[in-house]
């Protein structure tokens, strides 16, 4: 990648291209945000459609655990990818196995998960802080563009297309069976194999996305850029595109502001985020009131 | 009117049962568990120290740099150190000229050198930066990095170790060597976040902490 890398900084320094691209972690931070994007935003409107946001939040959780158990395990502090893919998967089947069988509202047991991760997670930080610096974990919270490689950039590729080529082969079942589950079943989708599937999908985006934009605001990614969407789409292709499109330019404008203002990348994506909702939602009223 | 096709009618949908899903589950769960373990297996212990596994991208081993940067890095501690005492007796950071004067490497002149540096002393509050830039503008550029503690603001670890450098009167300080590849590309200005800006941290044995707190509490 050095080549690439020398490239760009080249075309920056012409001025093609804006100053702050000479250095390589902001060049692969973008390129983060262009494979994010699509994932996200195309997840997210199913997220918001299936009821699934309390869920993305604990799986925020369960990935701080399982950074803590792969540190344990003593996998590299910038990589512990064992222990996070490991731990998430096992508490998303747990979870949507425990939400599908038992009497108890989904939220409840939702929330009952969020409280043990975290409560667990926590336990074993302590723990850590006694073989490392406790700083260096602050980057797996809130996300750091620095702490990302070309291995953790490649990875993000790879689930990125595996993810969106899954997405797109089952997407109309899943779109059906998130607006009419008894409808999605005489059309012949496998509803119980879909929400497991889903699951499983959300937690590998949740995971790969997380140290750009951390393991406590990673639920904002895949919540907010569909709230804003449905502000402003008025069929189900545009609500799809526009997600993306929130997705992207949240990802981008998060890392202008946090290269800028040197703040963590995931607070200032989920600021970018949060700023184009009030946007669109101001765009909403008005178009409203003008109906009216 | 428009006419249903014939092959309209009812469909059974049957969903699976409990202990048939729980066992799809519990199958899923053994290949998730062994996928990880012959992961944990194949990466734990190969290729890099444990030193080397607890640093993030922005940060190295001075043992794996060139013997040009492995000479500076270990004259810049031992300037650091002298300009610490500096900071104790006389409650100010010495300048760069008044390190060269006392004769303390780097800063003082060095025939021996194989580059030529300008030294200079930035300060800004609490943030303290000795940088060092090549005179031919080839070769890396040095920045030590000295955060103090605010007043009333208790330390954030009560150890000492490379990272955390304890003055005579007890002020626990924060300090960092950083060099940056490309000399000529860097600025003289003070730098508070060096990695932001292309500069790479050195280390002498890794960022892991050595002992407890608890062990190392005096």
């Amino acid at each position: 990648m050095t080549p690439f890398y020398t490239w760009i900084a080249d075309l920056a320094q012409r001025g093609w291209l804006p100053g702050d691209f000479q250095y390589p972690f902001l060049i692969r931070g973008f390129l983060s945000v262009l494979v994010l994007a699509p994932i996200l935003g195309g997840l997210s409107h199913l997220v918001v459609t299936r009821r699934m946001a309390f869920f993305s939040a604990a799986l925020g959780q369960a990935a701080l655990t399982g950074v803590a158990i792969g540190l344990l395990l003593g996998e590299p502090l910038n990589s512990p990818y064992g222990g996070m893919f490991g731990f998430c998967l096992l508490a998303t089947l747990a979870m949507v196995y425990v939400k599908r069988r038992a009497t108890l509202p989904p939220d409840t047991l939702i929330g009952v998960f969020h409280a043990l991760t975290l409560g667990l997670g926590l336990c074993l930080l302590v723990l850590l802080t006694r073989q490392f610096n406790v700083h260096q974990v602050e980057s797996v919270l809130f996300g750091s563009l620095l702490t990302v490689t070309d291995g953790d950039l490649l990875l993000l590729v790879v689930v990125g297309i595996v993810v969106g080529g899954l997405l797109v082969r089952e997407y109309n079942h899943l779109l059906l069976d998130s607006l009419n589950r008894p409808l999605a079943s005489v059309a012949g989708a496998r509803s119980i194999y879909l929400e497991y599937f889903f699951a499983v999908l959300l937690t590998l985006s949740i995971v790969v996305s997380l140290k750009i934009i951390g393991a406590l605001l990673v639920e904002a990614l895949v919540v907010v850029p569909a709230a804003a969407a449905r502000n402003v789409a008025s069929s189900t292709r545009s609500y799809l595109v526009w997600s993306i499109a929130v997705a992207f330019f949240a990802g981008a404008g998060g890392l202008a502001v946090s290269t800028k203002f040197l703040v963590p990348t995931g607070g200032a994506v989920v600021l970018a985020v949060s700023t184009i909702f009030f946007v669109t939602l101001a765009v909403r009223t008005m178009r409203r009131r003008s109906v009216m | 009117m428009s006419v249903y096709p014939a092959a309209t009618g009812p469909v059974l949908v049957q969903p699976l049962s409990a202990q048939a899903e729980l066992l799809i589950l519990v199958r899923a769960a053994m290949a998730i568990v062994a996928g990880v373990f012959i992961y944990v297996a194949t990466t734990v212990g190969g290729g890099a120290s444990p030193s080397e596994r607890n640093l993030m991208p922005f940060q190295k081993l001075i043992a794996d740099r060139p013997s040009d940067e492995q000479r500076l890095f270990r004259e810049l501690q031992e300037g650091l150190l002298e300009a610490e005492g500096m900071r104790s007796t006389e409650n100010a950071w010495p300048t760069t000229s008044a390190l060269a004067d006392a004769g303390i490497p780097p800063f003082a002149t060095d025939p021996t050198r194989r580059r030529a540096y300008d030294w200079r002393l930035n300060q800004n509050g609490t943030l303290v930066n000795y940088l060092g830039i090549p005179k031919d503008g080839d070769g890396p550029a040095w920045l030590i990095v000295v955060l103090e503690p605010e007043p009333g603001v208790p330390p954030d670890q009560p150890f000492e170790d490379q990272e955390h450098h304890r003055l005579l009167n007890g002020a626990m300080l924060h300090v960092a060597t950083w060099v940056h590849p490309t000399g000529r590309a860097v600025a003289d200005r003070i730098v508070r976040m060096p990695q932001t800006e292309g500069w790479i941290q050195l280390y002498a044995v890794g960022p892991a902490s050595p002992r407890s707190p608890s062990a190392a509490q005096p």
